[in-house]
């Protein structure tokens, strides 16, 4: 039977992708960044508001300490990223947060910034925790040298040389950063000083800008090392060189329950995401000029992927498979026929059917790229008001919640928790540094003092509770009785309003990666290079290839994401 | 002490739950705390000796709504137990106008919650008890208001009661920066937080959230 009309021509609107789809932390594990991360909406808009950059002091020494701010001008308003260069003894330079003492140490300062501002974080920001900050400040944070590459270009700028652009490649970052502190932590600014401000609106927006400063400090920094050490041979790095540069980032469990902890807003960002891919596959015929930038793309991606290291096997298998899809996608799209009706919905479908989920989720943020005036206003959608969603409906009746229960969590209902695997883990939070950590229940103490991460447990256990009682029982009158459960009641409320709120697996399961958790947040700040160094800690690259402050205006497209054009795979 | 209100919410969160409430209610006293530091109420004190009452078990966590007034289950009613609970009940007042509470400790603790079920409900809800009557709206109560439950250490039976017309009550002006704490009193929740942290044992050190200890690559 020939098909009908209605199956050659899909429907102008494409469903999302089911939340059973989406909401797995292998494929959270494969998260790419796309056009809706954070830090190039944040570019965006500096560049669109016109914002300006200066650096009205740097009195850095010989050494290489000292001090430096970094001023961002726009809206009306000015911000301050003060930075404190120190020598740092090599045997206490560690990425762990337990450190004490680091290369750089850095703050963002909500204003200008008089002497008396530097002398008084001068007292405070190189100690970072057990210093502390004022309302004034709003991000506080801390790098460390790749000690190998910063030497190394520090020496071939001294000895009046560029460095090889294949060295910098290999690491990608002269520093990277090891915490990075906002949201009244430490004295800091509340969330509420800045959330109303444009420039902030959407989340981790001044930890974006910090982190974007940072890495402009680190270049300069470079080059007055290099200058002090040879005052009359000594080159600056090539602005072209130093665009391959981005920021380092170590980061560890300590990251991990954000997703967790925050259902709605993680819901707001799956659901800008998801929303994004299901409005460029129902375009119904694809522009040529489009058509060519995404093929250019994917050629920019197999080169990217080709560059991609990691020491962590599984992370490694990844990157292979990621490669060879790319391989049969680029043989795919030469007889691909972008002249048919919804041709990227039919490759998004082909590549369900074909690839894996490294290749699939890039793929998604390949096919965003090229459709910024499509896509680009979801950014504004990737906020929750969690306060409002806090609020438990007492009215529901425990009938309802019962079959929201089995709606929602099907997959707690199919765990077997009597065996001992199905909850191997606990997360708990350290006496030692206040970071959250994972433990094994049957070798480690604390498991008594257990983080609420035990979702699909609760549910099991929630859904046996409600048995007790008859269905037409108010939630509040169960949760009077029994307040166990006003967390899990919440989260259920949630989930029922939210479809991608929930994260479909066991947190507390022997086979969990928490870095699957870490890749899927990274991904929407737009780190590339993840790179395992366990399954619990994870380095990552920042603002590879962006603009730096002193060109954003120059460049007139947000179209660095994946590469200098014409970068082909070798 | 300058500390902000993300520091109060998460401090008092940890100190609840080391005191021995469950998580849901830890987290609503955080953020309780935070509504009362947000409107310059300095109430740490007046939370701290409850949390230390729940701590030595001096306080119950369940409730029986099942007759009036509603009384703890499990022991005497804290505001921090009976605050949610009044919240979860909003539809009550919705329907019925009132909710009967029984006798309790330091009730200022039961503001922020008085705000959140005026709120859903969309109306005024009085708070009334023998010595004052406290209007609250969805944005909070008068200065004047807050200043005069702060100080009551034990309140007999109180009455959540929904207004019969929206009488409009200036809120309290809000914060970004929250009062100053004082030291000990932050001391006593920090004491009650740590009950919620696992000391480090040499097998988390070694399966810790990094690997090797010097990083210099």
């Amino acid at each position: 039977m020939s098909p009908s009309i209605a199956e050659l021509s899909r429907p102008p609107s494409v469903a999302l992708r089911a939340p059973e789809t989406v909401m797995r932390l292998a494929r959270m594990g494969s998260f790419h960044p796309t056009r809706l991360s954070f830090l190039r909406v944040l570019l965006r808009r500096l560049r669109r508001d016109n914002w300006q950059f200066d650096r009205p002091v740097w009195r850095v020494d010989r050494r290489g300490e000292g001090v430096a701010v970094y001023r961002v001008c726009g809206k009306g308003r000015t911000y301050s990223l003060v930075a404190f260069p120190h020598h740092l003894d090599p045997a206490k330079r560690t990425d762990r947060v337990i450190a004490e003492e680091w290369d750089a140490t850095f703050v963002l300062h909500d204003g200008e910034v008089s002497e008396a501002d530097i002398a008084r974080l001068a007292a405070n920001v190189p100690y970072q925790e057990a210093g502390r900050c004022s309302a004034e400040e709003i991000v506080l944070s801390r790098a460390n040298k790749s000690v190998r590459l910063f030497d190394y270009v520090v020496g071939r700028l001294a000895a009046g040389e560029q460095p090889d652009s294949a060295e910098l490649d290999a690491v990608g970052y002269l520093m990277r950063t090891t915490a990075v502190y906002a949201n009244g932590k430490f004295g800091l600014a509340d969330r509420e000083r800045i959330a109303g401000r444009i420039e902030f609106a959407g989340p981790f927006a001044a930890e974006m800008l910090s982190i974007w400063l940072i890495r402009a400090f680190t270049v300069d920094w470079a080059d007055h090392l290099a200058a002090a050490r040879a005052p009359d041979s000594a080159v600056r790095l090539d602005t072209g060189l130093r665009r391959r540069l981005g920021v380092g980032n170590a980061t560890g469990l300590g990251m991990a329950p954000f997703l967790i902890n925050h259902p709605s807003l993680l819901d707001s960002w799956m659901g800008a995401r998801e929303t994004a891919l299901a409005r460029v596959r129902a375009i119904r015929r694809a522009g040529s000029d489009r058509v060519a930038r995404f093929v250019e793309l994917v050629a920019q991606a197999q080169a990217q992927a080709s560059q991609w290291r990691t020491g962590d096997e599984v992370q490694s298998r990844r990157i292979a498979g990621l490669a060879a899809d790319l391989a049969a996608l680029r043989a795919d799209l030469r007889d691909s026929p972008f002249d048919r009706s919804y041709p990227w919905d039919a490759l998004f479908d082909w590549s369900a059917a074909h690839l894996g989920e490294e290749a699939q989720e890039l793929l998604l943020a390949l096919l965003l790229e090229p459709h910024g005036d499509l896509v680009d206003d979801l950014a504004a959608c990737m906020v929750s008001d969690e306060e409002r969603e806090f609020v438990i409906d007492g009215g529901m009746t425990i009938g309802a919640l019962a079959a929201l229960l089995r709606q929602h969590y099907a997959f707690a209902f199919e765990i077997d928790f009597t065996k001992p695997t199905a909850q191997a883990l606990f997360w708990y939070v350290s006496e030692e540094k206040l970071e959250p950590r994972l433990g094994r229940r049957d070798e480690e103490p604390g498991a008594e003092r257990e983080q609420p991460l035990t979702v699909a447990r609760d549910v099991v256990a929630l859904a046996k509770a409600l048995e007790l009682h008859h269905e037409t029982y108010s939630v509040a009158s169960f949760l009077a009785g029994a307040p166990e459960f006003r967390q899990i009641v919440r989260r259920v409320q949630i989930a029922a309003r939210r479809p991608y709120a929930e994260i479909r697996d066991n947190l507390i399961d022997a086979v969990v990666r928490p870095i699957d958790l870490l890749r899927c947040k990274l991904s929407f700040f737009g780190a590339t290079r993840f790179d395992p160094k366990s399954d619990r800690w994870v380095r990552i690259t920042l603002f590879e290839n962006a603009p730096f402050p002193d060109e954003l205006h120059a460049r007139p497209d947000d179209d660095w994401a994946f590469g200098p054009p014409g970068a082909q795979a070798t | 002490m300058h500390v902000s209100l993300n520091e109060i919410e998460y401090e008092v969160r940890k100190a609840a739950r080391g005191a021995g409430l469950v998580w849901g209610q830890a987290e609503e006293a955080g953020k309780a705390a935070r509504w009362l530091a947000a409107r310059n109420v300095d109430a740490l004190p007046a939370l701290a000796d409850l949390l230390d009452a729940h701590a030595e078990g001096r306080l119950g966590i369940k409730m029986d709504v099942t007759g009036s007034p509603w009384r703890g289950a499990d022991g005497p009613v804290s505001p921090l137990v009976a605050g949610p609970v009044v919240v979860d009940h909003a539809f009550v007042l919705a329907a019925h106008g009132r909710i009967e509470l029984d006798a309790m400790p330091r009730p200022i603790m039961l503001a922020p919650f008085a705000a959140a079920a005026a709120r859903l409900v969309g109306a005024t809800i009085d708070l009334v008890q023998s010595t004052c009557r406290t209007p609250f709206t969805g944005e909070g109560a008068s200065r004047a208001a807050l200043g005069a439950l702060l100080p009551i250490e034990t309140t007999n039976r109180i009455w959540c009661v929904r207004s019969p017309g929206h009488i409009p009550t200036p809120a309290a002006h809000s914060s970004n920066t929250g009062p100053n704490i004082d030291p000990d009193v932050w001391n006593r929740l920090s004491r009650l937080a740590r009950r919620t942290y696992v000391p480090a044992s040499t097998l988390s050190h070694e399966r810790g959230a990094g690997a090797g200890a010097i990083d210099n690559d």
